[in-house]
């Protein structure tokens, strides 16, 4: 723990504690946690990436069937590898965190959701939800007409202005009447 | 925004604090430095809590729903706990001080001692509540804190069945609103069938209770080897136990052929269910009220009590280890085996182990007159409870029942003191004992509890009761009404303009501070 602490730097450490929602000890865990999946000799340089496959060893993300999509909506990599720098893997770990408000964790669950990345689910997004949360195999999927009855209940509940699609401020109405999400929406190392 | 852009927001606000000057720069030092203390204070007290790791690790493998559970389970534990010191504080220590009055003081006979009792442990799934709204449960569905592989499967073949549930339920109020009349008739006809069946069963398994109360309690107990001996005085609490296993699952099975909807089935059986355990319970307890004391009636009932608290939970040990494990076991092995389909896979039932807790509280209220200990025995049973309101309705009902039993009890007490021992024993009644002992204390004390029961004090405590439940009933309605009102302004066309708006709202704060943050990128790289 000592080297990590002196790696960071006392300045850097609290400069990351008043930019995330994060705790001294949660920010060392985290690097500590991220050092350990970069390779040996990329273990001092600043601003490495690390990879999204070797991300998703994680075993806080390896059981998540949204897990890629959390590393390409937290990801600031140019070629949109998904690929994590350090302070990538902080905002991710930050907004899952226990004191992030309601609305930066909606405004990121709808990002993680829309999975075309076009600012709206649509019918295409919500069908990759719902088989995300099913499960994707044949047998565990829903079959096309439950699907569609599914999805047209979800429209009717959820898409206020009735564009065929649900934007985030409707998504956020829905959001905002679930006492449960907060607490659920958290991955804690 | 990525941590560059929040540093670079940092930066914007450390210029204005340079322009604000000293006073108002400490100030806002000063609040950050006192957050951060009040954090640090916060985590060292949380610390302080018992099991809060362990409770973290569940929450990693199974989710929030079922770390709840156990975190309610906690809380249950410290109020059996203090119940049972309350009791051991109060009676069980001062009858050992004060043995004068020890005469044949709660004991059991010899043959209940021979059996330990050992806090139950438990196999547990997935269990969650319902929300109507299937939104929710698409957009809510995935609890993110879930590690473990075995966990995420659980919680994916749960979101399914719980959404082709909804899916089969819409559907079938579709079918239901196409019946015809003939196939109504039909329906109604066999419901009553099955009504009748219910009954007779609900009326057999009250005589078989009522058969094995007499059986037990029949003259001739000594005569055989003590085995049959104890199983022969155990045969009520076998049979109560019994009939609430198996009954259950008959009416789960019947109102499957009723046709009703999904959730008027599990209501239906559980209504039944209901009736069974606590009238079982209640027709047990009124043969032992009716049924002629032999020698001490305190004790022997405590002593039945006991049976039934030890008899509920090896029953529900075994059926954890030796029923549900086994069968566990099967599935994995051989998934496709004609048994192990036979028997199904396994389910928490929610609603049926609120009713075991319910019923298993029940008992150890009724009995913690009689026999202090039973909480202790009884902290397993009170584990959970769901927020319905049906569940605490039917804990409202345990409790008016076992306190029907004790004024009972005490009413008989009054009229026919030869009988009466345990703690209260010699004659006196609880009451006197309590007027006895208002005596012996000093004089002012005596005086404010003469005022504390007299009509003066009773009179204005009244009247402040009705005044606070009437504001709150007054406020609750103005409530209801201004939801109502709210409801009424928010009609759907009301509702699209303000979304329109709050989209509109939020696209130009998003250029704005898009438009912000490009400019002032630039520099705060710069100063990096």
């Amino acid at each position: 723990m000592g080297t990590t602490a002196s790696q960071l730097g006392k300045d850097l450490l609290s400069e990351y504690q008043e930019l995330t929602f994060l705790t001294k000890q949660e920010i060392l865990l985290a690097h500590k946690r991220f050092t350990e999946l970069l390779p040996k000799e990329e273990k001092n340089l600043p601003d490495t990436r690390v990879p999204m496959e070797r991300i998703l060893t994680l075993p806080e993300l390896k059981s998540n069937p949204f897990s890629k999509r959390i590393c390409n909506v937290f990801s600031t990599s140019e070629r949109k590898d998904g690929s994590l720098s350090f302070e990538d893997f902080l905002d991710l770990l930050s907004a899952f965190s226990d004191s992030a408000t309601l609305e930066i964790k909606s405004h990121y669950a709808f990002r993680i959701f829309d999975f075309d990345d076009d600012g709206t689910l649509d019918y295409g997004d919500l069908e990759k939800l719902v088989n995300c949360l099913t499960g994707e195999t044949e047998e565990t999927r829903l079959n096309g007409d439950e699907m569609r009855q599914l999805i047209n209940n979800i429209l009717e509940e959820s898409d206020i202005d009735k564009d065929g699609t649900v934007n985030l401020s409707e998504f956020q109405h829905v959001i905002s009447r679930s006492p449960d999400f907060v607490s659920s929406f958290k991955i804690v190392l | 925004m990525c941590l560059q852009g929040k540093r670079a927001a940092r930066e914007r606000r450390k210029m204005q604090i340079s322009n604000i000057g000293f006073w108002e720069s400490w100030r806002r030092s000063q609040s950050i430095h006192r957050k951060r203390v009040w954090a640090q204070v916060g985590g060292a007290l949380s610390g302080l809590l018992p099991w809060q790791n362990t409770l973290r690790k569940i929450e990693g493998r199974f989710g929030v729903g079922v770390k709840a559970y156990f975190v309610f389970l906690r809380y249950l534990i410290y109020l059996n706990l203090l119940h049972c010191f309350l009791i051991c504080g109060f009676i069980l220590v001062p009858t050992g001080v004060y043995s004068r009055a020890f005469r044949e003081p709660l004991r059991f006979g010899g043959n209940d001692s021979v059996l330990d009792f050992v806090l139950g442990t438990h196999t547990w799934t997935i269990g969650k509540r319902h929300s109507m709204n299937v939104s929710f449960k698409i957009f809510c569905g995935w609890d993110f804190t879930i590690q473990d592989p075995a966990a995420a499967q659980l919680k994916k073949s749960f979101v399914r069945n719980d959404l082709k549930l909804f899916l089969e339920e819409q559907s079938f109020s579709l079918r239901k609103a196409q019946r015809t009349l003939g196939q109504k008739l039909r329906l109604y006809l066999l419901r009553f069938i099955l009504n009748l069946v219910v009954l007779s069963l609900l009326g057999g398994a009250f005589y078989l209770i009522y058969f094995s109360t007499i059986r037990s309690r029949g003259e001739n107990i000594s005569s055989f080897h003590w085995l049959v001996g104890l199983v022969l005085q155990y045969l009520p609490p076998m049979t109560i136990s019994f009939v609430n296993i198996i009954l259950p699952h008959m009416f789960r099975k019947i109102s499957s052929f009723e046709d009703y909807s999904l959730t008027v089935q599990v209501n239906a059986t559980l209504v039944r269910s209901i009736f069974l355990k606590l009238a079982s319970l209640g027709i047990y307890l009124s043969f032992l009220f009716l049924s002629p004391p032999k020698t001490c009636r305190e004790n022997q009932f405590g002593r039945e009590m006991y049976k039934l608290c030890v008899f509920n939970f090896l029953a529900t040990f075994c059926n954890a280890f030796l029923f549900n494990y086994p069968r566990k076991l099967l599935q994995e092995a051989r998934p496709t085996s004609l048994l192990a389909r036979l028997s199904g896979k396994q389910h928490f039932l929610i609603p049926f182990n609120v009713l075991d807790l319910v019923y298993g509280q029940t008992v150890s209220w009724v009995g913690v007159h009689y026999c202090p200990l039973l909480p202790l025995i009884g902290t397993r049973m009170f584990r959970a409870s769901s927020s319905s309101v049906l569940f605490h309705l039917m804990l409202l009902l345990g409790l008016l029942m076992a306190a029907t039993a004790l004024g009972f009890n005490l009413y008989q007490q009054e009229h026919s003191k030869e009988f009466s021992c345990g703690p209260f024993g010699g004659g006196e009644s609880v009451f006197e004992v309590v007027r006895v002992c208002v005596r012996s204390l000093p004089g002012p004390a005596q005086t404010a509890v003469r005022y504390l029961t007299s009509e003066a004090f009773a009179l204005p405590l009244l009247l402040a009761e009705v005044i606070v439940l009437t504001s709150y009933v007054s406020r609750q309605r103005a409530n209801q009404r201004a939801i109502d009102r709210l409801k009424d302004m928010l009609s759907s066309s009301d509702k699209r303009f303000l979304v329109k708006q709050h989209t509109t709202l939020l696209r130009d704060r998003r250029n704005r501070s898009r438009g912000r943050s490009a400019a002032a990128q630039p520099d705060a790289h710069q100063r990096l």
